[in-house]
């Protein structure tokens, strides 16, 4: 029941938003739905039971001829995942107070019906729902980046939208086809899905092309293209939800269609995957070091990232995946906050080119520090949020392949470099801009809260952890 | 024969009690009073479209010839709602003064039409199929011409009728076979003795190619582009998703019924034809600037994935031709529509002319919006389950392959799709089209359009009911 309000509260505020007609008081209303949803996510953390793996499960009956059902239930890291969106997109709406888009309505409520459909992706249980919700998140963000992005947004937002719909209609071959090989009566649930007994050829197809589905939405290289220019002409809100949330979705589709259902495969062919990933992990970070303008760096440094994270995921090792469950988290706050820090530059300076900025620290000392906070997260110094999961997922890595963490490792060094170069060169060296307001009063909540997770998750990623490892080892024990 | 027999052809009966109520309301109404035609024809189509929702009893007629069942009955229903939904649309095109001295012919033509559709979805044996062929085929012919001023229309006209007449030439080629071979027309005595000889098999052949012309398969769609953009709008969608549907219908039930000895000759070929129909309509829509003629080859596409359904054999693949056909109807009307109410209001017809649609008429927007993508088969709107189902049909027996390539196409389609929503939501224009309020007519089909394609991906209850009476080879 508490999953169904999980899902469908964001929806009516979508509903809400999309028939208003004052729109000045658009932006107030998403606020206040996505602050509901973030109390009743924090009533889900609350009573959530971690005897149990499966919490607040619901099953209706839909198609059931079929063996499609209307089923959620929320694990560790479904509970985590849904945590992570219901906190971000309060902030980014905060962070978005200064827009004023045209038709705020449909902006705001186009906002609340993505978290609805991430929401739906996190807790379905129903391998034909996890697919619906998945597409359904899709629509959004499309229309966000096509009606409210920067120049040449039209061509990128059609290769994003067509990218990613290539790659998830294979997940929905690979969903019927799996489909199809269950018992009778057949079923989509993650349950039948889990007790195939897959040969290491089906397995091979299968898990292909789920690995095309998710390679595209996190994305691993070499399917990354249509990556850092759509972060580059989305609205920051759009690059925000793109970053910080739906990336996830990949990773989490990983975690959850093929650890538990592909071990041989995974842990036959997973290498060339992981390949893939650290190949791209280093190509971004090298690119993101030569980077001009501040969101196009934030899109490279993101690529970097969660490369280690789907590696880390593809390992299908305990200790390494709830490494990435922890970074996971601490990425997505980051990133809203880098994108929030570019978003500033933006209607401070009217420019992100980083050549154009410089000394801001001496004027903005508030903003400064955020800067600071968000960086130092970013490059993964101890106590702040990336470094438990960073730290984590290079020992998984390690464990599983030295040379393999031996060249992953660089990206920490590479990951500093940019960063510093980026702070160094933007707020300190000589002033180039006339005049820099620091943080006014509502972006200041804004940066506070994500300093505080950042600090906070930096200091006790236990929780984190201690969420995820039940559903992590259930994952992995459904075939050892 | 009884009452209670003659009616099992009450659908039938029904709508020729309305064809008679519209001619005799053309006949007797008077000069000034003329307009009164429409809520009359309206007002008799409705009556059918819910009389046709009674419980109908299960029987034969004429020693099998006309056959009714549930699933016969389903299928008419669904050609009703469709029906229904056009006349609603055709209300302001037919209040136009040009229109004024023949308006109740375009109900009675289509009426018409549907009668025949009706023999041809009930019947049991080879005569009554060609005769409801031929009786929804040439009246259509009619109406293609119906803007008989237009030089586009009368041609549009011509083509249909020397098309259909070739192909349906070649149906009775294959029809004479059959005759020939076993000595009789019954579906189920010619199932009986149905072998695999030479001459059976061209008569399969034939009879694909005939229903390849019909449903505007590749290599067999030539006329269709032409005439879909000849057409009135509401004619061309009255083409494009009731006659298909109907087609589509009775092409699967004879394949089924009649030919399952045969069944790896016919899945072979519409496997071959599946791929390129679904590829060539694709790639053709692409280039396609006018609304019409894009629509035509979008939906020479969605027949290709129709031919997804049949080709298993399967039980779950006749309940998913006929589910995929109501939610066509549903999505096709949809965007015909607001093609019709944009081309009525300001007789543009071209893609360009959308751009910036969505500044100034934002509902008219998203309705074309929700239709194309419940065409591209995105969820959660209907189509996506439409055409998820078909997928699944097709993998049931071991399909694969072609689901893989029509999954492909599905993406492929989606970009020419999305070029439509673009034009309207992104793109600029200096003169786009002035906001104009449409007329109740357009609304409520529209309106009613909408909430199909919303719903009837969610409402398990259909699928399982359409489910409960299909059935395999």
């Amino acid at each position: 029941m508490l999953t169904l309000v999980v899902i469908f509260l964001p929806l009516l505020f979508s509903a809400i938003l999309f028939g208003l007609r004052k729109s000045q008081i658009a932006w107030r209303i998403a606020l206040m739905g996505a602050l509901a949803e973030l109390v009743v996510t924090l009533i889900a953390f609350v009573g959530f039971d971690t005897q149990n793996v499966f919490n607040y499960t619901s099953d209706l009956n839909w198609i059931s001829r079929l063996g499609v059902n209307f089923s959620f239930a929320m694990d560790g890291i479904s509970l985590l995942m849904v945590g992570l969106t219901a906190t971000l997109v309060p902030i980014i709406i905060l962070a978005d107070s200064k827009h004023n888009p045209v038709r705020p309505g449909s902006f705001y409520g186009l906002i609340m019906f993505m978290q609805s459909a991430l929401m739906g992706v996190f807790t379905a249980t129903d391998g034909l729902l996890f697919y619906i919700f998945w597409e359904a998140a899709l629509l959004p963000i499309f229309f966000i980046v096509s009606m409210w992005g920067g120049e040449n947004r039209v061509k990128i937002t059609l290769k994003f939208f067509i990218y990613t719909i290539f790659g998830s209609l294979f997940m929905l071959v690979a969903l019927v086809y799996l489909y199809s090989l269950t018992p009778a009566p057949q079923s989509f649930s993650f349950q039948s899905l889990y007790a195939l007994d897959l040969s290491l050829s089906q397995q091979l197809f299968v898990g292909l092309s789920f690995f095309l589905a998710f390679a595209v939405k996190i994305p691993i290289f070499p399917f990354h293209t249509w990556q850092p220019n759509t972060y580059v002409v989305a609205p920051m809100a759009g690059s925000m939800l793109l970053s910080g949330i739906m990336l996830k979705m990949g990773v989490y589709g990983m975690l959850r269609l093929m650890v538990p259902l592909l071990p041989e495969a995974m842990s036959q062919y997973g290498i060339y995957g992981i390949v893939l990933a650290v190949i791209g992990l280093i190509y971004a970070s090298i690119i993101a070091i030569n980077q001009q303008e501040v969101k196009r760096l934030i899109a490279y440094s993101s690529l970097a990232h969660v490369g280690l994270i789907a590696a880390a995921v593809l390992t299908a090792t305990a200790g390494s995946i709830s490494g990435a469950v922890v970074q996971m988290i601490a990425h997505g706050v980051n990133v809203v906050g880098m994108f929030m820090i570019a978003n500033i530059f933006l209607l401070r300076t009217q420019t992100t080119q980083i050549s154009n900025l410089g000394g801001i620290a001496a004027i903005a000392p508030r903003f400064a520090i955020f800067f600071m906070v968000v960086m130092l997260g970013s490059v993964a110094l101890p106590l702040t949020s990336g470094f438990p999961g960073e730290f984590m997922m290079l020992a998984g890595l390690f464990a599983y392949n030295p040379y393999i963490a031996a060249v992953a490792g660089v990206s920490v060094v590479l990951g500093a470099v940019y960063m510093f170069r980026l702070y160094q060169r933007s707020m300190y060296a000589e002033l180039k801009v006339e005049k820099f307001e620091d943080l006014d009063t509502t972006e200041s909540v804004a940066a506070i809260i994500i300093v505080a997770l950042i600090l906070v998750f930096g200091l006790y990623p236990g929780f984190i952890t201690s969420l995820a490892e039940p559903a992590i080892n259930a994952l992995l024990a459904y075939k050892a | 024969m009884s009452f209670d027999q003659i009616l099992l052809m009450r659908n039938e009966l029904v709508l020729t009690i309305a064809l008679l109520i519209v001619l005799s309301a053309e006949i007797f109404l008077s000069q000034s009073k003329r307009k009164l035609v429409i809520p009359i024809a309206l007002g008799a189509f409705g009556m059918v479209t819910i009389i046709g929702w009674f419980p109908q009893a299960e029987g034969s007629l004429f020693g099998g010839m006309y056959q009714a069942d549930t699933l016969r009955w389903i299928m008419k229903n669904v050609l009703n709602i469709g029906v229904l939904l056009i006349f609603i649309q055709s209300v302001p095109w037919l209040h136009k003064p040009e229109q004024n001295y023949k308006m109740s012919e375009f109900y009675m033509i289509v009426i018409a039409a549907l009668i025949g559709m009706g023999f041809m979805v009930s019947s049991g044996d080879f005569l009554m199929f060609y005769l409801g062929l031929e009786t929804a085929t040439i009246p259509v012919a009619a109406l293609a011409a119906y803007d008989k001023g237009k030089r586009k229309s009368a041609e549009a006209g011509i083509k249909l009728i020397l098309s259909s007449a070739f192909s349906s030439g070649i149906l009775l080629y294959g029809l004479s076979m059959i005759y020939g071979t076993t000595g009789s027309v019954y579906f189920n005595d010619v199932a009986q003795s149905w072998g695999t000889s030479q001459i059976q098999m061209i008569a399969v052949v034939f009879f694909i190619t005939g229903m390849a012309f019909k449903l505007s398969l590749v290599p067999f769609h030539l006329w269709t582009a032409d005439v879909y953009e000849g057409s009135p709008v509401l004619v061309t969608s009255f083409l494009s998703v009731i006659s298909k549907a109907a087609a589509a219908f009775i092409f699967m039930i004879v394949l089924f019924k009649v030919f399952p000895v045969m069944s790896d000759l016919w899945q072979n070929i519409l496997y071959l034809i599946t791929i390129i129909t679904i590829t060539l309509g694709n790639i053709f829509a692409i280039r396609q600037k006018n609304m019409k003629r894009f629509l035509a080859f979008s939906s020479i596409a969605q027949a290709g994935f129709i031919l997804l359904g049949v080709i298993g054999g399967n039980s779950m693949g006749m309940t998913a031709v006929i589910y995929f056909a109501l939610i066509y109807i549903f999505s096709n009307l949809a965007a015909f529509g607001v093609v019709a109410a944009i081309s009525n209001q300001t007789g543009k017809e071209y893609m360009d002319d959308y751009n910036g649609l969505y500044r100034t008429n934002p509902k008219l927007s998203l309705v074309m919006m929700l239709a194309l993508f419940s065409l591209a088969g995105i969820p959660p709107v209907a189509g996506f389950f439409g055409k998820f189902f078909l997928f699944m049909a097709a993998a049931k027996s071991g399909y694969y392959i072609l689901v893989l390539i029509a999954v492909i196409n599905t993406i492929i389609s989606l970009y020419y799709y999305l070029l439509v929503v673009k034009a309207m939501f992104v793109n600029h224009s200096d003169h786009p089209i002035a906001w104009f309020k449409s007329d109740w007519a357009t609304r409520t089909a529209l309106i009613a359009s909408v909430f199909g394609l919303m719903l009837t991906g969610f409402i398990s209850y259909i699928w399982e009911y359409i489910a409960a009476f299909s059935f395999g080879i």
